[in-house]
């Protein structure tokens, strides 16, 4: 599995696979479509995934690409799967807060924390 | 357009999400030329993302044949954002709570939450099909705000 992707950059580390996002700005709504479609073949491809998804370099977030991570995490945890979210900026860590998305994901600081004791 | 007030005025229609860019350009040159800080920013584009889909994916429907109309003012003070769909509206005072227990993890239906949280002031016609956002900068006194305020 490479990061033959359009939307997003996918890599290995160890047993972990890493998403991270091409854009700084997950707001269009074709584009979280594709990021959407992107991540979730990532997940189908492989049953039983440690998935970190690295927020690094975003800077916006629509409530839109929220439903896909809402999305993802189903698909991960319905294949036995593992998802984390790491290095997420302070103001996008406030929309999880008031979503309350903080409650139902399992965010670290950065993905080296991410990927300790997965 | 900035006008001698140094204030500066958008006006938009758009039929499709993916021409929301052009508004984006607008507001990101409005708000950078009036030194908005990076909180402030980040709220102002939050409010607006969340209203424009709203009215243009759920307003709208998603008819391209059908116009949400984008009016934007950013001065000193405050930035100010209109946003008027096509539809029939939608009862904006029962919006159910998407951090209740049995809807937090529904993949929709928090806009208007984000909207409130990161917007000062949201204001509904009665219909429901046009919203206007207010953003204070950060820091403005309460008495330069009450001032502001449309009587």
């Amino acid at each position: 599995m490479g990061g033959s992707y359009e939307r997003i950059v996918v890599e290995e580390k160890g047993d972990v696979t890493v998403v991270r996002f091409r854009e700084s700005d997950i707001l269009d709504q074709i584009n979280i479509q594709e990021i959407g479609e992107e991540m979730y073949s990532v997940v189908e491809a492989k049953p039983g995934i440690k998935i970190v998804v690295d927020f690094r370099g975003v800077e916006y977030l629509s409530s839109t690409a929220l439903g896909k991570l809402i999305t993802l995490k189903k698909k991960v945890e319905a294949a036995n799967g593992k998802l984390r979210l790491a290095d997420i900026k302070p103001e996008i860590m406030e929309v999880f807060r008031i979503t309350r998305l903080d409650t139902i994901f399992d965010i670290k600081s950065n993905v080296a924390d991410a990927l300790e004791r997965f | 357009m900035i006008g001698p007030s140094n204030e500066a005025t958008g006006s938009f229609c758009i039929h499709r999400l993916d021409e929301l860019s052009a508004v984006r350009q607008w507001l990101h040159k409005a708000l950078s030329a009036h030194r908005y800080g990076s909180h402030d920013t980040f709220a102002v584009r939050t409010g607006f993302e969340e209203a424009a889909t709203n009215a243009i994916a759920h307003g709208n429907q998603g008819d391209p044949a059908k116009a949400a109309t984008i009016d934007l003012t950013v001065d000193e003070a405050k930035v100010e954002i209109t946003i008027q769909d096509e539809g029939p509206g939608f009862d904006y005072s029962h919006v159910e709570d998407p951090t209740a227990r049995k809807n937090l993890l529904k993949d929709g239906g928090r806009g208007v939450m984000l909207i409130r949280n990161f917007m000062d002031e949201v204001h509904f016609n009665d219909t429901g099909n046009r919203i206007r956002l207010v953003k204070y900068r950060s820091g403005v006194p309460q008495q330069v705000r009450a001032d502001s305020a449309p009587s």
